[in-house]
């Protein structure tokens, strides 16, 4: 996959509500991976490599850890604008943001959706939907004033989509 | 209210009559005085709100998404301030407009354009202009006409 410049990306964070209450993070230094695994069994007959079957799903495991430039609250919703960590755990300013998932029962989530925007007009516009995020772990670093989040998605691959870059 | 000691009557309604076949469809507005009604249903977009590192927070007024909020909210603005004025006419209901569904309310002009021809349409909403103090020129025409008769009264 191409390299995103991180700098010319902004990532949102997304809930399920009507009209949704997104973050905007446009990022400064740092990094966000995502890794897509898929287990596959393969079966032997006498010894030789016979039949392929696919194992276990496994969920995208997303990483991301920066210092944000700016970050900008949701446009048809009023109020302060919540911090990362308020959107991740639904808390503050984020209080009534609504999962992404459907399932009401399953805990919270939020959609990740990072949208890549070349500053050469000739590059196209790449939109990163990471859906179901729930984070699993938050390293704070006082000193960098930076948080490392870790979590899984409720799906087994990210979805990307390209479009013209007007 | 009072002007020159004389009571300002209440608003008086724009007229206008469509002949069709050997019909004659008699529309009225009037003007649109509250419009709490409408931003109870369709708030208005707020701009998002901008954190820059030092914590120094502005709104952004270049927000596509916003614009693109104010943009339909100013449509839908517009459709019920139509509906709306055009309720002073006898015994007009629409088929597809929900008066609490802000989606409906744009189907004001389908069903306009079903029956009457783009210039009767015109014709209908130019007096929902006028109602609504919307229409410029009628109201530059009487502005340069208060203002030359003024002139005439100077001269003499």
């Amino acid at each position: 996959m191409a390299q995103i410049d991180l700098k010319q990306a902004t990532l949102t964070i997304m809930d399920g509500d009507t009209p949704v209450n997104e973050l905007e993070v446009r990022i400064g230094e740092g990094n966000l991976t995502y890794n897509e695994t898929r287990n596959m069994e393969y079966k032997l007959n006498r010894g030789l490599l016979d039949e392929v079957r696919e194992g276990d799903e496994v969920p995208v495991a997303v990483t991301f850890d920066f210092v944000w430039d700016y970050i900008k609250g949701s446009t048809l919703v009023s109020g302060a604008v919540p911090t990362i960590e308020d959107t991740l755990k639904k808390r503050g300013n984020a209080v009534d943001w609504v999962s992404s998932d459907a399932d009401a029962c399953r805990p919270y989530a939020v959609d990740l959706v990072i949208v890549y925007t070349p500053d050469c007009s000739t590059g196209e516009v790449e939109t990163i939907t990471l859906a179901d995020f729930r984070w699993e772990a938050l390293n704070h670093d006082l000193s960098a004033g930076t948080i490392a989040v870790t979590g899984n998605c409720n799906v087994t691959e990210a979805t990307s989509a390209r479009t013209a870059n007007v | 209210m009072k002007m020159n000691g004389k009571i300002i009557e209440g608003p008086v309604p724009e007229v206008i009559v469509i002949p069709k076949g050997e019909n004659e469809f008699v529309f009225k507005a009037l003007p649109v005085l509250d419009f709490a009604p409408f931003e109870e249903l369709c708030k208005t977009p707020v701009a998002p709100t901008i954190v820059k590192k030092g914590g120094e927070t502005f709104p952004d007024f270049d927000d596509k998404g916003y614009n693109e909020a104010l943009t339909a909210w100013a449509k839908k603005k517009n459709a019920w301030t139509v509906i709306t004025s055009l309720k002073a006419t006898d015994d007009l209901e629409w088929e597809t407009v929900v008066e609490g569904d802000p989606e409906t309310w744009p189907n004001y002009l389908t069903e306009l354009q079903k029956i009457f021809a783009d210039a009767e349409v015109s014709l209908i909403l130019d007096i929902v202009y006028i109602a609504n103090g919307m229409n410029q020129k009628k109201i530059d025409d009487a502005t340069k006409r208060f203002l030359a008769g003024q002139g005439q009264d100077q001269n003499t």
